[in-house]
């Protein structure tokens, strides 16, 4: 049970339509002509403290534009976005000082200087005093291993790139955390590494976390809840198996068996089963994969449909509907 | 306010500036050449027959040595703001900044605070030289009239600045504001010769722009002596243009983030 209840993110009927810019030309043809695009339509959403939220969605889904209104750099066009009850359009340097900001933007750092200095600058900007400053570059460079820190950044790999702006992002001391894709280009182990950091400062410090990605295996490890959006519009917000279920993504059981002891047709007919693959054989055994459908699966039926069989079974893993194949259903809309 | 930001966007400005060995060595050749070669040009004009200089004192180099010199206030306050927003943008550091606690004008302040710094320096080393090894007199100047003169002319320029920035922030390219003023101050601002020289219709129109009270004040004190009550109404005229032009680059700053935030377009360029 976490000990930090308090809403610091709410996000209350935000929309954002971004203006259009027109050629010349097409200024020229109907120069009063007002268009504009919907980023974000009417979300709504809070975060608690200590609590980690991700934010799901495929490309062009208004993740970033969320968190750029939320740090003060976009406005919204209706409704509001607040932390720890401020106000981000009206007191946005007071509510910035609650925020500890990381956006997915690797170049936002001065090439010509090194990665310590960069962090310098920006634990500077930050407000935090010198000596803790070297403190938190020392711990971040531990943790992710930022052998090249002394380096300028004009030399640095995009992996080295992204580090430093995770380590920069480590470097805030304020009750909300926004991270814009933080693990992208990130190999696993580090990546596994500082999401484990984010999720022990959420946890102990009480921080709350909001963070947008496309890391669906990040998603799962670390988040709380999740809010899936697509088009700009929230279409579900909850626990990842709340949300699968939102969209009806199938789970899967994968089960061994006695060669030979069922067949396709066979296992079809079992209650709650949509569908049956089979995988392979493994020594005596074989192995099935089942399409378990969405819902409640009547597992009493299903093991009761066993024994009336006579098969014995040999093993059996149930695996949840994946976000992936969530993600994959909804950027292959995107894309028809 | 805290020192402390405006010391950190300092240092960073330093060592990126220092980085540039060449380019920083080059700009320091760069005053002695533009010294000589007006020093060797001054040897050109009669100053016998130039009535216009006598209230100067007469001698065409030190007019134009601080012509020169005190007119890069005007280049580093129109451009330093706008530039290192664009540079900012195109950097991709410039929402990196202002998501931290960090107000816009004490971003905007403190990042051309090495600009001004440098002008600054670059100004004492055209003077140093001129003192030196040129024959530049400056055993008469009135320093607190030059100083005052100094500290209006930067907080004049840098409104100027703002006022420009603001463009670039709703543009992003085209900056009118540093056009017209560049221009016509170095037509009509005395940087290279006086005023008095244009014809009348384009002398009223040289004392509707700042650097010709900023650059007759700022020659009246070092090369004539004059202090602050004799220079009044030129001191009068530069703070009126400094007030509206810090009013005029306060509200287009403010109107031009509240612009690039609606639009969403503050790091774009």
């Amino acid at each position: 049970m976490r000990e930090h209840v308090e809403k610091m993110i709410r996000v209350q009927g935000l929309s954002k339509w971004y203006p259009l810019r027109r050629g010349l030309g097409e200024w020229l043809r109907a120069p009063f002509r007002k268009e504009s695009i919907r980023a974000v339509h009417d979300v709504t959403f809070d975060v608690e403290g200590g609590e980690i939220l991700a934010l799901l969605g495929p490309n062009g889904s208004g993740k970033t534009t969320i968190l750029k209104v939320l740090s003060s750099l976009v406005l919204p066009t209706r409704g509001t976005a607040r932390v720890a009850g401020l106000d981000v359009a009206r007191e946005s340097l007071r509510a910035r000082r609650l925020v500890g900001c990381s956006m997915s933007e690797e170049r936002s750092f001065y090439f010509r200087l090194t990665g310590r200095q960069n962090l310098r600058f920006f634990g500077r900007l930050l407000g935090i005093p010198g000596p803790r400053i070297e403190e938190k570059i020392e711990d971040a460079v531990a943790l992710l291993g930022l052998g090249e820190i002394d380096e300028r950044f004009m030399t640095y790999s995009t992996g080295t790139r992204q580090k430093l702006s995770a380590a920069r992002a480590l470097l805030a001391e304020a009750p909300v955390l926004l991270l814009d894709e933080p693990t992208r280009g990130l190999d696993p182990y580090t990546s596994s590494l500082f999401l484990e950091r984010v999720r022990s400062l959420a946890r102990k410090e009480g921080k709350a976390v909001l963070f947008a990605s496309h890391d669906l295996g990040a998603v799962e490890r670390v988040a709380d809840r999740l809010v899936f959006l697509h088009r700009g519009e929230l279409l579900a917000e909850g626990d990842p198996d709340h949300v699968l279920r939102r969209f009806q993504v199938p789970a899967t059981i994968d089960l061994r068996v006695k060669r030979g002891a069922l067949s396709k047709e066979a296992l079809i007919s079992f209650p709650g089963v949509e569908d049956a693959v089979h995988r392979g054989e493994s020594g005596e055994l074989d192995e099935w994969r089942v399409g378990a459908g969405v819902g409640e699966f009547p597992w009493d039926r299903f093991f009761q449909r066993f024994r009336e069989e006579g098969v014995a079974l040999s093993g059996l893993e149930i695996r949840r509907g994946s976000l992936e194949e969530l993600y994959r259903r909804f950027a292959g809309e995107e894309r028809s | 306010m805290s020192l402390s930001k405006p010391l950190a966007f300092l240092k960073k400005d330093v060592l990126i500036a220092t980085s540039y060995r060449l380019a920083f060595l080059l700009q320091l050749f760069g005053i002695g050449f533009t010294l000589t070669l007006f020093f060797f040009l001054s040897r050109l004009i009669d100053t016998s027959m130039n009535p216009h200089l006598a209230s100067y004192g007469g001698d065409y180099f030190p007019f134009v040595l601080i012509g020169v010199a005190f007119s890069n206030y005007l280049s580093t306050g129109l451009n330093a703001f706008s530039n290192r927003i664009r540079d900012e943008q195109v950097l991709g550091t410039l929402e990196a900044v202002l998501v931290t606690p960090t107000r816009f004008s004490t971003y905007l302040l403190s990042s051309s605070l090495w600009s001004f710094l440098w002008a600054s320096f670059q100004i004492l080393v055209y003077l140093t030289l001129g003192v030196l090894f040129f024959g530049l007199d400056l055993s008469a100047a009135n320093y607190p009239a030059a100083a005052a003169f100094l500290a209006i002319t930067v907080v004049a320029f840098s409104s100027l600045g703002i006022l420009a920035s603001s463009f670039i922030l709703v543009l992003k390219r085209g900056n009118p504001v540093n056009w017209v003023f560049t221009s016509l101050s170095r037509l009509l601002g005395g940087v290279y010769y006086p005023v008095m020289i244009l014809p009348a219709w384009l002398q009223k129109a040289a004392y509707l722009i700042p650097l010709t009270y900023a650059l007759e004040g700022m020659r009246m004190a070092l090369l004539q002596g004059k202090g602050i009550s004799d220079l009044r109404s030129e001191l009068a005229a530069l703070l009126l243009f400094t007030v509206i032009a810090l009013l005029l680059g306060i509200g287009a700053a403010r109107f031009a983030i509240a612009r690039a935030k609606r639009d969403g377009t503050l790091g774009q360029y």
